[in-house]
This record gives structure tokens, C-alpha cells and sequence, in this order.
């Protein structure tokens, strides 16, 4: 790889610089400190991460993930102490272990799908804490990092034994970063989509499943035995993840016509996503192939396109078909599949 | 009086409720309840799949029902302290 020879205190000082006339050179400044990122670590190679697939132009195979593990050691206290930085050894930490690798698993679908450097396109750190609270059934994006509990033994196993959980909670930052989608109603139900949609990419990517082979499923082993169930959330059949005497039915509708109407879980954000989800899934499987490819970058188009934060079912569904004409033409296989996967959902005509 | 907390949202949207019949006179109820920061209703929803506990409070005949919305970061002290008792209260 090209190694800068511009000092890094000039790049940082080109990088930040609000000067117009200084945009092209503030730009390539700030690429180049993506690239050299590794250099001023010491160490001046292609991460096997990012290796074997195709990069997009612009973001070097050199800008690799800076993860920070914290442990919160049953505090609510954030961030607790480090644990686990970059390229240090596993600890033997299971929970802060699997932190770590779900983090470098989704950075890594970002990078090399997506050409996407990082949740900012910046390649911002990614930080996780673990052994939040006690007990504490729950996984949560605070702004900043991700914060996961251990679960409480008889419902719940830890929070991190999911790569789909992991990926869905880095993507609350990566919406955070693009369409900003506002945590509330229709909007609110598209962000707990597009989080499990990365979600399950990342995981199908991780282990090079194809949309047909894939569980669809969000928080798979989860769950501890004594559920009646398979994960939080099925993408492919909203409703049927789990149905059990002591947490219910999974009560996630497939259909605009079983939409929930409710104040609870900010109008329902964790619920009316089934609906959206079963739209990308149908649209995958119709495609067939690798879902992070074709029905991925139409997602992934238009997350970071042009739209509205308060973005409503209709608008985003609007949103994808452009995005899919956008990407391999009006009229595409893709566009149809798109449009189509919107229709059986009762969301397009 | 009859007290509900319902929690609903997090990752897994599952929601859970506890509820208790409590005189309200007694054992410090009217105490703990006098102490409750009804302010906490207010903000504090910052990021995502965070827990949302709704308190509901209601007298026979319901005469001053009242309810609280409180993000979860902000369902600490007093709240906790109820949700505790709520939880440890024999049906
Ligand atoms: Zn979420």
C-alpha cells in the first residue's frame, strides 16, 4: 500500500480544515489518515479481514476496525473498565470475546460490501460494553457504543451469543449516521428494520450463506432452553419465532393489515418491523444468491440516499424501488423483485 | 390503590408487567410515593432498543389516577425503589 509522506499532525490539520478552499485537500487528508490509521499502530499490512472481496474505490483495505471492549462489571455505569483493545488477544472472556469478533464481523461487511469505512464512513471506533447491570435481559445502542447484559439465566442467555444482535445494534449507529430515522412510529419500526437487516447480513456473510440457506432469524440462542422458541424475530415469518407460556407469542404482524396500533415500545417500533423485514426478506429470496449484494445495496442505497428521517412505510418502500432503478435500471429484475416483496407485504399497490 | 409498572421496548420487544394492591397508608407506601420524581418523564431517549416503563397508579373508585412514562434511563432511585416493592408484593 502507498504510505503518506505527509506528516500526520499536517493530515489532521488538513483533515478538519472548515476553509472551502481547502475542500479537496481536507478530503484527501482525511482519506489518507484512514489509510495510514495502521501505520502510526505500528503495523503496515491488508487486515485478512478485508481480504478476498472486492473494495469499493476511495477506501483502502488498510482502514480496519479500532475496537475497545469494556466491562461494566454489573454496574450501570458507562463505559466500565477496558478490557479488550485492537489487535489484543482473546481474553477468555466469552462475552467480551464475542463483542469483539461481532464487531470486527460487522465492519467487515461494511468495508468490503458496502465500501463503507466504519458506521460514520470514517471509520469511527467501535466501542461495546459487556456485563451491564445484573441479570439484564437487554442490548442497547446508548448514542455512542453498544451495551449488552447477561441475560437472566431462566429466559434469557447472554446478549452476545447472537452475530445478528451484534450487528443489529451497531447498525442503530450506523442509521444514526445516515437517515438519522427518527425512534418513533413508522420511522421508528424502519430503524429496528434496517438494524435487523444488517443484522442478518452480517451473519449471513460471516458464514457465506446464500439468502435461500439462510435462518432469517434475529437473536438465534438467545433464548435459553427452557423457551419455546427459536430466536427474538423471524425476518421470513414474522409472528412465528417464538410461543411460550412464560414470555407469549411472538406478536410481530407479516401484513399492513395486522399493524399494531399501540403508545407502547415507542408506537410499536419492535413490532411493525416484521412487516418491512418480511419485504426485504421476500425480495432476497427472490433475487437468490448472496442477500448482502443485490437486495443489500439497494437497502444499503437508500439508507444513506435521500431520505426523510420521519420516513413512513410508503415512503421507504418509494425509496428502495428508486434505489434499485437507480442501481441496475428501470424496469430491472431487481426493481421488480423490489416492488413486488413491497406488494405481498400490503405496503405498495 | 392499585400500582402497575409495564415495561415495554428493548432489543427483544417483549414486554413484562408487574402490578400489587397496596394500602396506600401503610408500610411507607404513601411515603414512597410522595418521593417519586415525576419529572423523570421528561427526555432522555437518546439511541435505540432501550427499555420504556409505564407507572400506573389507581385509586378505588379511580378517582386520581395517574400515570408516568419514563425512559429507562432515567427509571432509577424512587422508581426503581417501587418497581422493587411492586415486584416483592404478594398478590
Ligand atoms: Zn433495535
Amino acid at each position: 500500500m502507498p504510505c503518506s509522506v505527509v506528516p500526520p499532525y499536517l493530515l489532521a490539520r488538513l483533515a478538519t480544515a472548515e476553509d472551502p478552499r481547502y475542500a479537496v485537500a481536507a478530503g484527501a487528508a482525511r482519506r489518507a489518515l484512514l489509510i495510514d490509521e495502521p501505520l502510526r499502530r505500528g503495523r503496515c499490512e491488508t487486515p485478512a479481514s478485508a481480504q478476498g472481496a472486492p473494495t469499493a474505490p476511495g477506501v483502502r483495505a488498510a482502514a480496519g476496525p479500532h475496537r475497545t471492549i469494556y466491562d461494566a462489571r454489573g454496574e450501570t455505569e458507562l463505559p466500565g473498565e477496558v478490557v479488550r483493545q485492537e489487535n489484543e488477544a482473546p481474553t477468555g472472556d466469552v462475552a467480551v470475546d464475542e463483542a469483539y469478533e461481532g464487531l470486527g464481523q460487522t465492519h467487515r461487511l461494511l468495508l468490503d460490501v458496502y465500501g463503507r469505512a466504519s458506521i460514520d464512513g470514517r471509520n469511527m471506533r467501535l466501542d461495546a460494553v459487556v456485563h451491564y447491570g445484573v441479570r439484564y435481559d437487554n442490548a442497547f445502542w446508548d448514542g455512542s457504543r453498544m451495551v449488552f447484559g447477561d441475560g437472566d439465566g431462566e429466559v434469557f442467555d447472554r446478549f452476545t451469543r447472537s452475530l445478528s444482535v451484534i450487528g443489529h445494534e451497531l447498525a442503530h449507529g450506523l442509521t444514526q449516521f445516515t437517515a438519522g430515522l427518527i425512534y418513533e412510529g413508522q420511522s421508528g419500526a424502519l430503524s429496528e428494520h434496517v438494524s435487523d437487516v444488517i443484522g442478518s447480513l452480517v451473519e449471513q456473510y460471516a458464514r457465506g450463506e446464500m439468502a435461500a440457506e439462510a435462518s432469517w432469524l434475529i437473536g438465534e440462542g438467545l433464548f435459553t432452553p427452557l423457551v419455546e422458541g427459536r430466536a427474538l424475530r423471524s425476518m421470513l415469518e414474522p409472528g412465528s419465532a417464538y410461543d411460550d407460556d412464560v414470555i407469549g407469542k411472538d406478536p410481530q404482524p407479516a401484513h399492513m393489515r395486522d399493524y399494531i396500533r399501540t403508545t407502547d415500545d415507542n408506537g410499536g417500533v419492535h413490532l411493525n418491523s416484521g412487516i418491512p423485514n418480511r419485504a426485504f426478506a421476500l425480495t432476497a429470496l427472490a433475487l437468490g444468491g448472496p442477500a448482502w449484494e443485490r437486495a443489500g445495496h439497494i437497502w444499503y442505497d437508500t439508507l444513506t440516499g435521500p431520505l426523510s428521517p420521519t420516513s413512513d412505510f410508503v415512503a421507504f418502500a418509494e425509496a428502495t424501488t428508486d434505489a434499485a432503478a437507480r442501481r441496475f435500471g428501470a424496469g430491472s429484475e431487481e426493481e421488480r423483485a423490489v416492488r413486488s416483496g413491497w406488494s405481498e407485504v400490503g405496503v405498495l399497490p | 390503590m392499585r400500582i402497575t409498572v409495564r415495561r415495554t421496548g428493548g432489543m427483544a420487544g417483549i414486554s413484562r408487567e408487574w402490578s400489587a394492591t397496596v394500602d396506600a397508608e401503610e408500610e411507607g407506601w404513601r411515603e414512597l410515593l410522595d418521593r417519586l420524581p415525576r419529572d423523570a418523564a421528561q427526555g432522555g431517549a437518546d439511541g435505540a432498543d432501550r427499555f420504556i416503563y409505564l407507572v400506573v397508579c389507581a385509586s378505588d373508585p379511580e378517582t386520581d389516577e395517574w400515570r408516568c412514562e419514563i425512559p429507562e434511563r432515567n427509571f432509577t432511585g424512587p422508581w426503581q425503589e417501587l418497581l422493587d416493592r411492586v415486584r416483592d408484593t404478594p398478590e
